[in-house]
């Protein structure tokens, strides 16, 4: 191990040096500034050496001899009295190692923690699988141990910071280009990394839809930053797919993207046939409002999305449509059990027709319209039928266009799916993570924990608040619960922890923190009071890592995207685009 | 018509006593001889001819930590003191920040009689270096530790002046040697009576850098030196006509036209060291410097109770056998 020879000062004596923290009084030339790591080395009576590790959370500076605030003028300015500078920094324990319970021997000897020192201080030497995230002050990475992220001994990420100083989504997007395009992520991911997948839904503007585009003011001093991090050559994202709802105004069946930065052709249209709807169960996410599960419209939901699931055939069609046919008293009853009984194709004349979301309200209406049909409205009063109705009015309105035939449901063919969900009504929103979810989380039961699937989600406070219940929720806390072991890992971000649901919080291993709001500081007890006093003057790009290896906090940097985050970032490098607008607008 | 009563309010905190203790009933002969003037007692401008030239302030600070006694097998008994002195210096040249250059501290078991006994060292670093005290009488231990950190203070000057600092000497000039040229004394307080009463009554005309005419006197030493009061802080509404004005002292080695240079630009110079009221209790006089330096010095003693702990365990080990020194 190299010994530390950066000497910048001693524990202070003057004060309490604790197991957990010590002050240290700093030499005249040192300069040593919050984040800065420390080695403090003693020799204990027995002869064994003691290594504390830690990091500067404070600093301070006074006029030792000054005891009025004026007499910093006579000292200072009039030059009448003596008096001495002495500068302090807190040093918050890290690491001891051996590991003894000892707090650091006042007026030993304190030194920068450098080289191995420095992976002492920040666990590497523990770390499993290190994947560095960003760098400290001095431009030298910071790790994350992989193997609290990808479920092995720990999973899930939650990320939380004030909107609009772009951060959150933007370290969400940085790790998955450190995970797929960088070779720290082949060391990672391993064999499986060809067939790791992560969804991302953009929710703001059309701001992802770009992310395979250079970034136009990326230039050479951010580029520095990549290469001390180990990847020397950051570009765009290789392998991803956008995917675009169909647009509100798209002719009766066909698939046109709601989209107006990218072309049609660089984006895949998604959406839900009536089958795929209907045999998914995606019913309930139209009640995706956590408010709708306090009255009894779940009750009636329930015994519709059975009913349609008996009634429906596959239409001889084969465009995804059904036609809706009473099964008989003996086909089963519960939504589980006529999902597994198979039915033979049907024509459109055999029954009722579907095509899209619209032809299923037309068809609910007319089943329960009328009152008193209890195989369908499962002996609801009338009032809370007709509430049932109005809420598929509505919600026709606003996802309406996400069910129809010809349309892709969302395959997650390529290492990164954007889905953009930023256009659609927040129902629309709900319905479409909530089915996305429940689809990536089911494909992977039982195919075991690699490789993993990863989950980028903003808003998370949306979909999980913290007070309520509803469908999304349920899936998402089911994620964070059992998502670890099945490989499906939650990359959640929010504007304050407190919004989100407990269970996803508590289970996430890895906790970021970007600029906080000073006024939510009391969910991130993990931050010390310096920390979370610092995280509401962060600038965008800093932020702090809480993992289970560190007993600390450690804030960090991590570099400028090369790809393009937003619309006024995409490079001019889609010459053959142009051209081929060009030849459109003739 | 109300006769006007002269009343005042002493500047210093009523803990501290007062800086004017001369007493117009005492019988001593005033010794001072006027010597710039000729028979007058003029008041002069101070004037800083050299604001370059840094000064050095001395001072020192001692305490008595335990008092012992040893009894003989005749019955006799025999005092001594365990204490400490330190002394130091501040340097102020006026561009920098004034700083501490010099810091000595001894800590000592004084006795009286003719037998000076050690005491065992004690782990924390304590230790005393045994002196037996030159005069007799129980306060003779206190006293000599007195004379000891004063002769210190005269040493330190001293090395001061030979390494080329001009030194200012908290308190009367004491054991100064002929050589050593550039060290003044600065007394706060006014014990005797030295100037002849007719003079006397105009040492408070003296404004604020101001002086009063040289003149010598003659010390508890018998050796002879230059001496002036000066005003070194303002007076106000409530103090008394001697508030502020302190006795600057010069070897009598020196020419006299080198110490009326010397004593203006004391007179001048002082004026801006002078302590601030709110933050010391003996201000104005007690300078800002020497008011750091005491506080620094007494500082370096140690804390008090953990020294008296440390002789009494000094004690108890001698009692035991391990014999006193």
């Amino acid at each position: 191990m190299n010994v530390a020879v950066n000497r910048v000062g001693l524990v202070d004596g003057s004060v309490r040096s604790t197991t957990r923290r010590f002050d240290v009084v700093l030499e005249a030339d040192s300069v040593v500034q919050l984040d800065d790591l420390v080695v403090v080395t003693q020799t204990l009576p027995d002869e064994r050496v003691l290594n504390h590790y830690g990091i500067v959370v404070e600093g301070s500076g006074r006029i030792e001899g000054a005891e009025m605030s004026s007499d910093t003028a006579r000292i200072t300015g009039d030059y009448t009295m003596p008096g001495s500078t002495s500068r302090c920094v807190t040093v918050q324990v890290l690491r001891t190692f051996e590991e003894l319970w000892i707090p650091p021997a006042p007026g030993s000897p304190v030194h920068l923690a450098e080289g191995d020192q420095r992976a002492m201080a920040l666990f590497a030497d523990q770390m499993a699988r290190p994947l560095p995230v960003g760098l400290d002050q001095h431009e030298r990475p910071i790790f994350l141990d992989f193997s609290f992220l990808n479920g092995e001994k720990g999973g899930h990420a939650s990320i939380s910071g004030i909107s609009g100083v772009a951060t959150k989504t933007s370290f969400a997007l940085f790790l998955l280009y450190m995970l797929f395009e960088t070779p720290h992520g082949d060391a990672v991911l391993g064999h499986h990394k060809p067939n790791t997948r992560a969804v991302v839904f953009n929710v703001k503007g059309e701001d992802l839809l770009h992310l395979d585009r250079p970034n136009r003011i990326f230039d050479e001093e951010k580029r520095r930053k990549w290469n001390a991090l180990g990847v020397p050559n950051p570009g765009v994202f290789h392998d991803v797919e956008f995917f675009v709802p169909r647009a509100r105004n798209a002719a009766d069946n066909t698939r046109v993207g709601d989209v107006e930065s990218r072309k049609q052709k660089d984006v895949t249209v998604y959406g839900w046939t009536p089958w795929e709807f209907v045999r998914g169960g995606l019913l309930r996410f139209c009640f995706g409002d956590a408010n709708d599960r306090n009255n009894q419209l779940s009750f009636i939901e329930q015994k519709v999305r059975a009913q349609l699931v008996r009634w429906a055939h596959r239409c001889t069609t084969d465009d995804g449509s059904i036609v809706l046919a009473d099964p008989g008293t003996d086909f089963p009853k519960t939504f589980e059990k006529a999902l597994q009984r198979p039915k033979p194709p049907l024509n459109p004349g055999d029954g009722v027709h579907v095509r899209d979301f619209g032809d299923i309200v037309d068809f609910l209406e007319t089943v329960l319209g009328g009152g008193n049909n209890s195989d369908w409205d499962a002996g609801v009063q009338v009032g809370t039928v007709h509430a049932f109705l109005r809420r598929l009015y509505a919600v026709s309105l606003r996802l309406g266009q996400l069910v129809s035939t010809n349309v892709t449901r969302v395959e997650l063919r390529h290492a990164v799916s954007v889905v953009d969900i930023h256009s659609l009504h927040d129902d629309a929103q709900r319905f479409v993570v909530g089915a996305l979810l429940f689809q990536v989380f089911d494909a992977k039961q039982g195919t075991g924990r690699e490789p993993l699937q990863f989950i980028v989600l903003d808003e998370l406070n949306k979909y999980a608040p913290r007070e309520g219940s509803s469908p999304i929720k349920e899936v998402l806390v089911d994620i964070a619960a059992r998502g670890r072991s099945l490989g499906v890992i939650l990359i959640g971000a929010q504007q304050s922890a407190g919004d989100v649901a407990k269970a996803i919080t508590t289970n996430a291993a890895i906790k970021i923190v970007g600029r906080l709001d000073a006024g939510s500081a009391d969910d991130y007890r993990f931050l010390s009071p310096e920390l979370q006093d610092r995280a509401s003057r962060f600038l965008p790009g800093t932020m702090i890592i809480d993992q289970p290896i560190v007993p600390a906090p450690i804030p960090f940097r991590y570099p400028f995207a090369a790809y393009a985050t937003n619309v006024n970032e995409a490079g001019d490098d889609d010459a053959p685009g142009e051209v081929e607008a060009l030849f459109d607008s003739l | 018509m109300t006769p006007s009563l002269d009343i005042y309010v002493e500047d210093w905190a009523a803990g501290y006593g007062t800086p004017y203790l001369m007493d117009d009933e005492d019988d001593d002969e005033p010794s001072a001889i006027l010597v710039e003037d000729g028979t007058n007692l003029e008041i002069h401008d101070g004037v800083d001819s050299d604001p370059s030239r840094a000064l050095a302030f001395v001072d020192g600070v001692r305490r008595g930590e335990a008092a012992l006694y040893r009894t003989d097998p005749d019955g006799s008994m025999h005092r001594a003191i365990a204490g400490a002195y330190a002394c130091g210096a501040v340097l102020c040249d006026g561009v920098t920040v004034p700083r501490i250059i010099e810091s000595r501290v001894q800590r000592l078991v004084i006795w009286e009689g003719d037998e000076a006994l050690g005491l065992p060292d004690v782990a924390g670093g304590w230790s005393w270096t045994p002196r037996r005290a030159r005069a007799t009488g129980p306060d003779a231990p206190l006293g000599e530790l007195q004379n000891r950190m004063r002769e210190a203070e005269s040493i330190l000057a001293q090395d001061l002046c030979r390494a080329g600092h001009s030194v200012v000497m908290d308190g009367p000039i004491y054991f100064v040697g002929a050589s050593d040229h550039d060290v003044m004394g600065y007394v706060k307080t006014h014990r005797k009576p030295i100037l002849a009463p007719e003079y006397r009554v105009r040492v408070p005309e003296v404004g604020v850098g101001q002086r009063t005419s040289l003149f010598t006197i003659r010390g508890r030493n018998r050796d002879e030196k230059y001496a002036c009061y000066a005003r070194i802080g303002r007076r106000s509404e409530d103090s008394g006509p001697w508030s502020g004005i302190v006795r600057i002292e010069f070897p009598l080695f020196e020419s006299m036209t080198r110490v009326v240079r010397l004593a203006d630009t004391m007179t001048a110079r002082l004026v801006r060291y002078a302590g601030v009221a709110h933050r010391d209790p003996r201000a104005p006089q007690n300078l800002q410097p020497i008011g750091a330096l005491e506080k620094h010095l007494r500082h370096l003693l140690g804390d008090g109770g953990l020294a008296e702990r440390a002789v009494r365990e000094a004690v108890r080990i001698a009692r035991r056998g391990e014999a006193i020194v």
